[in-house]
């Protein structure tokens, strides 16, 4: 009969089933309630202090917002290390005592255009908080580093933690590699993620970082400025013109830096350089034209400048004959001013420079002089009186070609310090 | 593979078709389950696991029917030297000429020939049921890091599967399984590897102290990666229902070299201790300490080039092999010593530890080594203070180095077999509800574990 050979039916599972499945998903619920409200939130950001390269963004961020502007004096200096290590609004301030506008330090470790964008997008989103914005190019002539910006786990590291929802498609499509694309997509869902260097570092150094944050807390937003401020030169370094290879390092290279310095000096082949030019001159057209998009109709003045980024000609950071110029990329406008590139070009000696890429106290102290006057001569008619630099600097006058650097020594006590104090000479 | 969030994704959606299936399919879906899973990672080497799981099939079936000696022995000789020969040939193309080894080869083709050879020693080991034998052949979980299980121990589960039974508490233990294991893989394996491959990279430029530091960290770092994906391999197979042997049991805190091999990668020194150390010592009991001596060097050596068929690997496997027949003959005597000067337990077990790590501390420097001309430069420059280029540890980046040393002693510990952890667990256990630790613990994983492409090491073999 048929009725004998029941159809097989399945599995009645037993009440305990839901057990493990609601253990699954309240555990999954749990941490997404922690992860958004200690990290998605600001809330450790805020408090911590988190170490480079998420965490110095965030900082930025966090205290530009809090802090008051004025929208006709405030001038937001964008950048990466080499602004952060060349550039101290104290020295502008210690050289024209009568200087007119605030200079706030935006700039963060490893960052680019496309950090600066989305920065600026949440630090400035009506778009009129400064009167200015100074944008530093490393050469207005795009060069052929091998660098692929849209490549780099860092920027995942950095921008995910900030990307708006609405921003997420395009910043996720702006990988190239879809691995990475699905890995900064991550890093977007678990923002804890980010933080995993520098929660650590937290963890097993606990009270050096309290102190940190303490002094952080009292000296408030200057505490930004404290980068730099070594004496060391490269004025050890020999390159061999013709073989365009370094024959002596500064003695205070290790083994490891000698290695990262030699990489710099090898040309690409010239077919890897075309095509490196390529893809570097569609990233910079395509983020400088989004900040300028994005100020379009603004108040506030896009200064561009063509800082000092090299103590010597490297050759990895040659442009190839006919590389195209940053200038021609940058849409015009009534609010946009293009500093000429010989603006700071005397300042890319060795003795101005820390390492391959940054700034020494000296020259940070003769950039940041000279940009302070840059930007008083664009945004105003009066003209700046420079008594402490003429009379540290002794031989020379402000904007100077060459600063003493035993002049300038004796101003470095001045800065940083919690206030600025111009010391009579 | 285990530790990408993609996997898991792709594992949920495994798991629900699994469990929507009806108790008779199930089986069925396992296997399909399984072999997409190595389709995706290897799809060019599919073929051979089938060929050779039929070749393995095809032989027990014909063994436990043939009735002569001469047959059987025939039989199982034509089964397992194309399996045997194919896993040879890969390692030595590997050695050669750099050939990527296919997927799990080494694990399943221990499970083929531990298979084989059951049936031809009894013929009631024999799986008459193709999809059966298939299942424990390519059963997914075991396939990247093992364990290699045996086919008497992972066939009788099967039928409870085909029954459809739902164990809640084996699912649960899974999912704790699973986080144990990234926990331990990713918060401390993938850590210590860093370290050591930032130092590892030009171990001339360092001095002493961090090169010491990095060789010290081999064990511990080799435990926590390889425990930490067992753990995992563990929790998933435990999350179908099936249950896999471990592969670990506290080696740190071995008594001997013996017994650390009997705590360390235990499924496949049991494997070498059942199929191959056990019939050789056998067969040589007449030669007397000989025979002992010889049968436990070819099985060191034998688990040293299953790892690949180098100069390394082999010096491996003859340390291990000269510590364990050392340590072997020596055992009767030390006892009286230790009898005879009221030696303390504790004592002799402090020693144990501290001389057992490091002699597994020297070999591993051979196991590391790229080459043998990196292992003796290795040496070199940890006996002589010559060529180092004098990188100290404040010369690597502080969030490499600051973990290094309380990962390494967090992964002896629980290679120690976390002593105290139970009572502790046991106590919040009773007061926190699961899901709370497992909130808590993801949060622990999400925040702290570092991007590092998480590799496995054991991937390799």
């Amino acid at each position: 009969m048929a009725s004998s050979d029941p159809k097989p039916r399945r599995e009645k599972l037993p009440a305990a089933t839901a057990r493990p499945v609601r253990t699954l998903v309240l555990s999954i619920g749990l941490f997404f309630m922690l992860d958004g409200a200690l990290f998605r939130s600001g809330l450790y950001a805020g408090f911590e202090d988190p170490r480079p390269p998420a965490g110095s963004m965030m900082s930025i961020i966090h205290f530009t917002r809090a802090t008051q502007s004025d929208p006709k004096r405030d001038v937001l200096v964008m950048g990466n290390s080499r602004i952060q290590y060349g550039f101290g609004p104290g020295y502008v301030y210690e050289a024209f005592p009568h200087f007119h506008y605030q200079m706030i330090m935006g700039a963060f470790p490893a960052s680019n255009e496309e950090h600066w964008y989305y920065a600026l997008h949440r630090i400035d989103p009506d778009h009129d908080r400064y009167a200015a914005i100074v944008i530093p190019i490393s050469g207005y002539t795009i060069t052929p580093h091998s660098e692929d910006y849209s490549r780099e786990y860092e920027t995942a590291q950095m921008l995910a933690p900030i990307i708006p929802l609405s921003h997420l498609r395009e910043f996720l499509d702006g990988f190239g590699d879809q691995n990475l694309r699905w890995r900064a997509a991550m890093l977007a869902l678990f923002p804890s993620h980010n933080y995993a260097s520098d929660l650590a570092e937290f963890i097993l150094h606990p009270a050096a970082r309290m102190d940190h944050i303490a002094e952080r807390n009292l000296v408030g937003i200057r505490y930004l400025y404290n980068e730099g401020g070594d004496p060391a030169t490269m004025e050890d370094l020999k390159v061999d013109p013709k073989t365009n290879t370094i024959v002596r390092f500064p003695a205070r290279f290790n083994v490891l830096y000698q290695a990262e310095m030699n990489k710099h000096f090898v040309a690409p082949p010239a077919g890897l350089a075309r095509q490196w030019t390529e893809r570097n001159a569609a990233f910079e057209a395509k983020w400088l034209g989004k900040i300028v998009s994005a100020y379009k109709n603004s108040t506030t003045r896009l200064i561009f400048i063509d800082m000092p980024h090299q103590p010597v000609p490297i050759p990895e950071q040659q442009p190839i004959p006919d590389a195209p110029d940053i200038r021609g990329m940058i849409p015009r406008g009534s609010n946009i001013t293009v500093l000429p590139p010989e603006t700071f070009e005397a300042l890319q000696k060795p003795k101005y420079f820390l390492d391959l890429n940054h700034m020494n106290v000296f020259g940070r102290k003769a950039f940041s002089v000279q940009l302070g006057q840059a930007v008083n001569d664009i945004l105003s008619a009066r003209p700046l009186h420079s008594e402490s630099l003429r009379c540290c600097s002794r031989n020379s006058g402000p904007g100077v070609e060459d600063i003493s650097t035993e002049g300038l020594t004796q101003c470095l006590h001045v800065w940083p310090l919690p206030a600025i104090v111009v010391q009579p000479c | 593979m285990f530790t990408s969030l993609l996997f898991y994704g792709e594992l949920t959606l495994a798991l629900a078709a699994f469990y929507l299936l009806p108790g008779r399919w199930r089986l069925a879906g396992l296997l399909a389950i399984s072999c997409a899973f190595y389709v995706s990672l290897a799809p060019r080497w599919f073929w051979l696991l089938a060929v050779q799981a039929l070749i393995a099939y095809a032989g027990g079936y014909w063994l436990a029917r043939a009735r002569t000696d001469r047959v059987r022995n025939l039989l199982a000789g034509a089964s397992l030297l194309p399996i045997v020969g194919a896993l040879v040939a890969l390692k030595l193309g590997n050695a050669l000429h750099g050939l990527v080894m296919p997927l799990g080869v080494s694990y399943y083709t221990f499970k083929l020939i531990s298979y084989v050879l059951e049936v031809y020693w009894d013929e009631n080991e024999v799986e008459r049921q193709p999809l059966n034998f298939a299942t424990y052949v390519a059963f997914g979980p075991q396939m990247i890091c093992g364990p290699i299980a045996r086919p008497r121990q992972f066939l009788r589960q099967l039928p409870r599967l085909q029954r459809g039974i739902f164990d809640s508490s084996q699912f649960e233990l899974g999912l704790f399984t699973i986080l144990r294991g990234l926990l331990l893989k990713l918060l401390i394996g993938d850590r210590l590897g860093l370290f050591i491959s930032v130092v590892d990279a030009a171990p001339q430029n360092y001095t002493r102290g961090v090169l010491l530091t990095v060789v010290l960290c081999y064990m511990v770092q080799l435990y926590a990666d390889f425990a930490g994906y067992t753990l995992i391999a563990i929790g998933i197979g435990r999350l179908f229902g099936i249950e896999s042997p471990p592969n670990f049991n506290a080696p740190f805190l071995a008594r001997n070299i013996q017994d650390f091999w009997r705590r360390w990668h235990m499924s496949l020194s049991s494997w070498v201790a059942d199929y191959l150390f056990t019939p050789l010592s056998l067969a040589l009991r007449s030669w007397g300490r000989a025979g002992l001596v010889f049968s436990l060097f070819t099985a060191m050596v034998v688990i040293g080039i299953w790892h690949g068929l180098s100069g390394t690997f082999l010096v491996f496997g003859l340390l291990q092999g000269l510590f364990i027949s050392v340590s072997a003959l020596t055992l009767p005597w030390r006892d009286r010593v230790a009898k005879r000067w009221r030696i303390p337990g504790l004592l002799r077990r402090a020693v144990a530890v501290v001389s057992i790590y490091a002699m597994m501390t020297v070999s591993q420097i051979f196991w590391q080594a790229p080459s043998m001309a990196a292992a003796v430069l290795h040496f070199r420059l940890l006996t002589r203070n010559v060529g180092n280029a004098g990188l100290q540890f404040s010369d690597i980046r502080t969030d490499v180095v600051d973990p290094v040393f309380i990962c390494m002693a967090i992964a002896f510990y629980h290679g120690a077999g976390s002593p105290g952890f139970g009572f502790v667990g046991r106590r919040v256990h009773a007061v926190v509800p699961n899901w709370v630790v497992g909130g808590v613990a993801l949060l622990v994983l999400s925040a702290l574990s570092i991007e590092a492409g998480s590799s496995f090491i054991y991937g390799q073999f």
